[in-house]
């Protein structure tokens, strides 16, 4: 099958199978509640609140779905039905990245909506669709290695959970409460420091140092490249060889 | 052995397999550890009754979660139809589970107060809204295979299940005079919070009030969601 016409399909047909198994209404429910807190914060509140907000959840939402889809594709034989189909493993999760983003991509800016009004200058949300795009790829190809040898959803969840409290401890960075040199030796290698930096650039830009946006986007971007080729590889082989 | 501790014995393995129980537990001591050590180094000093209960409150919903997740898994795989020609009561199942994945909050919840010693209140006024917050555990054990198809929808779920107890949160942060301060009574666990705060006012009666409103409203969440089960076990 050509490259791009297997991805497309293999895109429509994940976004049917979200779509039905109520992934866009679940995420519509989150993001209106995001959204009611974004919209009730007092007009002084930091813009870090909103760039700590989007982290929290909507910036990173595909990394639970994507388990979930894969875990039920494999339960439902899926993956050995792919196994036999003349599609490059690259295009499976080519397809996952794109819809998943494209979800992450829907909440997060309806959430920028909600927090700055529908005025937000365009500079502002050129930032934002920067930064969760970047984040929300990450997200996706990270639950994508997480899920590759997990044996059930459970077993997902249980090597997420030390992953999602390492990951939300920059958090105490971008709250300032470690600060200065001490930030960069505990959390410098932390992608979720990165992406913290990444989304507070969008949301306050005059926060961040040019360096530390190149910095956000450099590790962010080389994640995502060593990301995608070890779901590729982990992914490959299993669609090589698909397990029951 | 009777067939129902066989299978919470099967649970047991089935959560040790797959390093949930290991993950779990560590990362729990791991959060009450931290937290001690920086409430003696006199951090975040005016904040810690609020830490406490968003502490209390973010767990709850997830211990639920994994619990729910092993019927999902047997509804899933078709184990459940086979547990159901089998001498196995299925909805003794289910409560076991509830019971097990409850007790190990409660007493996690009481533990946690204990070590950190953020909430200086008697044990018999800890007893309501803690019962309360462990009734959310419960809601999430059955609520998720109740109304979930599979394993996406169930994520789903929780997500929304999480988010709905994890909102009353917000009501330590709002003024009470906001306008929309009363919208987060739409959530039970709010009035369980409204419950401690009281108590640690020194309003016992108000304590017992809010305490006993949030676990009635707990409970009939957790009877629809008991009845959902039911239905969806006899189909």
């Amino acid at each position: 099958m050509n490259g791009m016409h297997g991805l497309l399909r293999l895109a429509a047909w994940d976004i049917r199978l979200q779509a039905r198994e109520n992934v866009y209404a679940f995420t519509v429910l989150t993001t209106a509640v995001f959204a009611a807190v974004l919209t009730l914060l007092p007009d002084d509140t930091p813009r870090s609140v909103v760039a700590a907000l989007l982290f929290l959840d909507p910036a990173i939402v595909g990394l639970s779905f994507v388990g979930a889809m894969v875990l039920m594709e494999r339960g439902q034989n899926t993956l050995s039905a792919l196994a036999v189909a003349p599609i490059d493993p690259r295009a499976y999760i080519a397809a996952k990245i794109l819809t998943l983003t494209g979800l992450t991509f829907a909440g997060g800016i309806a959430l920028v909506f909600a927090a700055y009004g529908t005025s937000v200058p365009l500079g502002t949300l050129a930032r934002f669709v920067l930064a969760i795009g970047s984040t929300g790829s990450l997200a996706v190809l990270t639950g994508l290695v997480v899920v590759a040898r997990s044996r059930s959803l459970n077993h997902f969840i249980a090597r997420l959970f030390p992953l999602t409290l390492v990951v939300n401890l920059p958090l105490l960075a971008h709250f300032d409460l470690v600060r200065g040199v001490w930030s960069w030796i505990l959390f410098g290698l932390n992608p979720g420091h990165a992406m913290l930096r990444a989304l507070l650039w969008a949301a306050d830009p005059d926060r961040v140092s040019a360096g530390e946006v190149a910095y956000a986007f450099a590790f962010v971007g080389l994640l995502i490249v060593v990301m995608g080729r070890v779901a590729s590889n982990l992914h490959g082989d299993e669609l090589a060889h698909p397990r029951a | 052995m009777s067939p129902l501790v066989s299978v919470i014995r099967h649970d047991l393995v089935n959560i040790r397999r797959d390093q949930i129980m290991r993950n779990l537990v560590g990362m729990m001591i791991l959060v009450v550890a931290a937290a001690a050590v920086m409430r003696a180094m006199g951090f975040f000093e005016p904040w810690w009754v609020e830490i406490q209960i968003v502490l209390l409150l973010s767990y709850t919903p997830g211990i639920g979660f994994l619990f729910g997740m092993l019927i999902v898994d047997e509804l899933d795989s078709g184990v459940h139809q086979a547990m159901q020609v089998s001498p196995v009561n299925t909805s003794g199942v289910a409560l076991a589970r509830i019971a097990v994945a409850v007790a190990f909050v409660f007493t996690y919840s009481l533990a946690m107060i204990a070590i950190l010693r953020t909430i200086a209140l008697p044990l018999h006024m800890l007893l309501l809204p803690l019962t309360g917050l462990a009734l959310a555990t419960a809601w999430a054990t059955l609520t998720v295979p109740a109304f979930a198809k599979d394993k996406v929808q169930a994520f789903g779920l929780f997500k929304v299940v999480n988010l709905s107890v994890q909102v009353a949160a917000l009501g330590l942060f709002v003024p009470s005079d906001a306008w929309y301060a009363p919208l987060l009574l739409s959530f039970p666990a709010t009035w369980l919070v409204r419950g401690l705060l009281a108590f640690l006012a020194e309003d016992t009666t108000g304590g017992v009030l809010w305490s006993l409103g949030g676990i009635a409203y707990f409970a009939v969440l957790l009877a629809v969601s008991a009845v959902a089960f039911g239905r969806k076990q006899q189909r």
